[in-house]
């Protein structure tokens, strides 16, 4: 038997190299225009090269949905919970985010060639999710107290619903135990929750007060027996309360209405709330320093639904009556080719308190007249709106990450996910 | 040395710069360029890594377009090497069935001498015996096989005791069994393989060869490490190519060093390390004009003697007795692969840890044969008589060979990633800038897909498994290749860095020897 003795020739490595040198040659400049968003196509039999962008959106619901002009994307590249489309034709384009049992998250905005437009979308449950924090408790579950002629008819589901009125709009993430008045508390455990958030919610009631005072102060100072219109105000003393979330963020509220989390801050002017990056370079968010799409010069609002397209198919983009999206149309101020402050749209409506949401900066809980509100700064082309909880004179304290509402003498925490997204 | 003395050595080999180990070893300008030459490697491969740094940072565009370009050539290197790989794996396969010795019917082998040389120092009784115990049992006249087993006085009494053992045991079963001790601490040595080789070839000559009247043109010198275990047919397949080299006199000869003396013991990560260093050296052996002696190796006696055996006053001296031999040649000088298998230990401690620094070392040592790179350009620029063409040629192989040893893995798997994080925020929201890790992933995904025809080639090679292994262990063997990317990093690139920048700052390794132990 012969031994194959000799190594590959060299003309056969050489055919080798060679080869692979030409597919060297083929592939750099090919993959390089590619990843910088050339595309071929052929538009009515002629080949052309198009130079598309893309969308980076994220979404904290896993089981989500993207539409992009309609169309459900079902091929992004999927980094952790976020979507990256790309291929998209430069133009205005526009990106819902859905899932059932949520508001719909929409915006609209441009693609530039070679540009990646992020945005993040958020979506609240459309029933609110609360989980009761009462005085007492029944071997660790939560008590409500009725007087016991409202306990003498049936206990039924609807009929418990009416007996705490909280629920009557919302659902409980927890049993809880309904109760008669006459029942002695001494055989139930006191919540040490309830008497923490009691002392909470009563400090932020008297801070709440005492900002108000210094509001109306400025105010009178501001127009002034000396009629000075654009007279400098000394801001009141700065009071300083730091308040841990389970984010980890920091929160410092300082008496003037400003609350700052890692580089932002939210602070009100007047009846207005704005944020304001306080970072520089990469610590300012993407739509600080992303062009608007050209607006009216005065607020608008729209309901989703005239966003939605009438279609048959099932799924496709469902309907949303509680998010609105508005725009306050106006260029705030510009430092640097990035804006530093954005106004945060309270839909006219008198804002009670405001704080980030506890696990986004880029969210802010309004506390409005009208109930609690989420809206999201980003205000290209629209600042979408998602209402938590409806009611009048609430008030909410933010407490180790959680979102604690007090609606007359109920206290519950908001739950903003819901458990494998049901 | 007089002049008498060196009378045997080639012309080129008189120079007193012949044999320089490291630049402290001359004056003068000659010092300042060898010195010039020692940092090159390192300055190149640091500006590289630094530069990736810089560019992702400064022009982020670029090094963007670089890794696409870079990881795209690393398909098509790691597509060209694989199908090297492939290729030598069936001539070693081929070679391993051919019958040798019916081969060499047809020539006249008989007054040929197997000189093999066995340095060591202080493995244990058991190792050596291993090594002797396949050398009786090789398919060769025993008695044309001289054993020269080469201790050093420094190991201590128990070396020589064991030495003395050893010659006691398999003494008579060669037609020799010298035992040498290399005496410690001579003036311009470093202690190590090298100086104890030369040591022990010098007294073969005048114990044996002179005495006996053997020829130094029909002795094969054979250096082993001291775990090595032959195959049957080494020296049958050796002595054909010996004989069917164009040049047999201006040849050495190259096994491939596969590591299957312990290779069911030792944990995955030394498999897989191991393992790559045999795929590497299948590789070159499908580029005989890039190849280098390595580690085990055969050359006839009289090349050796012709520059003065192997240099005592450096590290990788199995490199260096090829640079040696082909610069004191003036080019006319080769390597021929053997295409076939000698075993090895794979690198092993008692513990994981001690395994992990032990592979380090070797590497580290390994790759300090970087030192040869400023050797071999030093000497191609006084040695005109090589052809410009070759030298050149030799010169880039061996530099980008250096070059992209220690630079590539960190390049690809580390430094893909930095005009991501560097890039600023204008490259952060370009469509390059989201595209790249994908690409790059993608890319690198299809490379190693170069892993699974390593995983399927290591399988057929390694021995059978131990009774008391069970069979899911052939599946760690098949699945451990994915610590690939992990290990070309840090027991390739990393101390390939590590001793490219020794060298560049004058901080000079000695020789470090890698523990040998075998579980009974």
């Amino acid at each position: 038997m012969e031994p194959i003795i000799e190594p590959l020739s060299k003309q056969h490595r050489g055919f080798i190299f060679n080869t692979l040198l030409v597919l060297f040659v083929i592939l750099v400049p090919a993959l390089i225009f590619y990843a910088m968003g050339y595309r071929y196509s052929v538009i009515e039999d002629i080949p052309v090269i198009l130079v598309t962008g893309g969308l980076y959106v994220t979404s904290d619901l896993a089981d989500s949905a993207i539409f992009i002009d309609d169309k459900e994307i079902t091929n992004a590249r999927v980094f952790r919970k976020a979507s990256y489309v790309q291929g998209l034709n430069p133009g205005l384009h526009r990106v819902s985010v859905q899932a059932l049992g949520y508001h719909t998250w929409v915006k609209e905005l441009w693609v530039n060639q070679q540009r990646v437009v992020e945005m993040e979308a958020f979506n609240l449950p459309e029933v609110p999710h609360l989980r009761p924090v009462t005085k007492y408790l029944a071997a660790k579950i939560p008590v409500y107290f009725v007087a016991t002629s409202s306990l003498s008819t049936s206990t039924e589901e609807i009929d418990r619903e009416e007996l705490v009125p909280i629920f009557s709009t919302a659902t409980s993430t927890i049993a809880y135990q309904i109760l008669s008045d006459k029942v002695a508390t001494s055989t139930l455990e006191t919540n040490e929750e309830f008497i923490l958030l009691e002392k909470l919610f009563a400090e932020r009631s008297s801070t709440t007060a005492k900002l108000k005072e210094q509001e109306k102060e400025i105010k009178e100072t501001e127009e002034g027996t000396f009629g000075f219109a654009t007279a400098s105000v000394e801001m009141p003393a700065v009071v300083a309360t730091s308040v841990a979330t389970t984010a980890g963020i920091k929160e410092e509220e300082i008496a003037t209405s400003t609350v700052i989390a890692d580089k932002m801050m939210l602070y009100k002017e007047g009846d207005d709330v704005w944020a304001q990056a306080l970072g520089s370079g990469r610590q300012v968010p993407y739509y600080f320093c992303s062009n608007l799409v050209a607006t009216t010069t005065s607020s608008y609002q729209y309901e989703i639904e005239e966003f939605v397209l009438d279609n048959d198919e099932e799924g496709l983009f469902l309907e949303d009556k509680g998010n609105t999206l508005a725009t306050t149309g106006e260029r705030s101020f510009v430092n640097n080719g990035c804006r530093t402050d954005i106004k945060i749209d309270r839909q006219n409506r008198e804002v009670l308190d405001f704080q980030f949401f506890p696990t986004s900066n880029n969210l802010v809980l309004l506390l409005r007249e009208d109930g609690l509100f989420v809206t999201e700064i980003d205000d290209r082309s629209w600042q979408n709106t998602q209402p938590v909880y409806y009611g009048e004179s609430l008030e909410m304290v933010i407490y180790r990450g959680g979102i604690f509402i007090k609606d007359g003498e109920y206290i519950f925490e908001i739950i903003t996910a819901l458990e494998n997204n049901q | 040395m007089t002049e008498d003395e060196n009378a045997h050595l080639l012309p080129y080999a008189r120079r007193d710069d012949f044999k320089v180990g490291r630049a402290t070893d001359l004056s003068g300008n000659r010092r300042f360029f060898y010195r010039l030459l020692e940092i090159l490697p390192g300055a190149a491969s640091w500006g590289a890594l630094i530069g990736v740094v810089l560019l992702s940072n400064y022009a982020p565009v670029v090094a963007a377009y670089f890794v696409i370009a870079f990881a795209i050539f690393w398909v098509m290197k790691t597509a060209f090497l694989s199908y090297h790989l492939r290729f030598n794996w069936k001539r070693l396969r081929h070679n391993l069935k051919i019958d040798w010795a019916k081969m060499l019917e047809s020539f006249r082998y008989n007054h040929l001498y197997q000189i093999v040389i066995l340095p060591f120092y202080k493995e244990p009784a058991e190792v050596v015996q291993n090594s002797l115990e396949a050398l009786t049992k090789v398919n060769y006249d025993p008695k044309r096989i001289i054993v020269v087993l080469a201790g050093e006085e420094r190991a201590g009494a128990e070396a020589v005791t064991l030495a003395k053992q050893m010659k006691e045991r398999f003494g008579g079963q060669f037609a020799d069994f010298l035992t040498t001790v290399h005496p410690k601490d001579l003036p311009g040595e470093i202690p190590g393989k090298g100086s104890n080789a030369a040591y022990a070839a010098e007294q073969v000559r005048v114990e044996i060869l002179d005495k006996k009247g053997i020829k130094y043109t029909e002795a094969l010198v054979s250096i082993f490490d001291i775990d090595t275990v032959l195959y049957p047919e080494y020296f049958n397949c050796l002595v054909w190519h010996f004989l069917t080299a164009k040049n047999p006199l201006k040849t050495s000869f190259q096994p491939v060093p596969v590591f299957n003396n312990n290779i069911w013991e030792v944990p995955a990560v030394a498999r897989v390390v191991a393992m790559s260093s045999t795929f590497w050296e299948m590789v070159q052996q499908e580029r005989p004009e890039r190849m280098v002696t390595f580690s085990s190796h055969s050359v006839v006696f009289q090349a050796l003697y012709e520059v003065g055996y192997w240099q005592t006053n450096m590290v990788s001296e199995d490199s260096r007795i090829f640079w040696n031999l082909l610069i004191a040649n003036n080019g006319d000088y080769s390597v021929v692969p053997l295409s076939y298998p000698v075993s090895m230990d794979a690198n092993a401690a008692p513990t994981f840890w001690g395994t992990i620094v032990q592979i380090y070392k070797q590497h580290r040592r390994w790759t300090y044969g970087v030192e040869n790179l400023s050797y071999l350009l030093y000497h191609f620029y006084q040695n005109k008589k090589i052809p410009l063409g070759k030298r050149i040629n030799i010169a880039l192989q061996q530099a980008e060979g250096y070059w992209s040893m220690v630079t590539n893995p960190i390049m690809l798997f580390i430094l893909g990633w930095t005009p991501i994080y560097l890039g600023g925020v204008e490259f952060h929201q370009t469509v390059l800038s989201y595209n790249l890790p994908i690409m790059i992933r993608d890319l690198l995904i299809i490379a190693m897909f170069g892993l699974v025809i390593s995983s399927i080639i290591s399988l057929t090679m390694i021995p059978e498994k131990p009774k008391d292994r069970s069979r899911f262990n052939y599946i760690v063997m098949a699945v451990q290749w994915v610590m690939v990317p992990a290990t070309m990093i840090i027991f390739s690139a990393i101390p390939g860095l590590d001793a490219q920048t020794r060298l560049m700052f004058g901080k000079y390794m000695g020789f470090w020897v890698t523990p040998k132990s075998r579980k009974s």
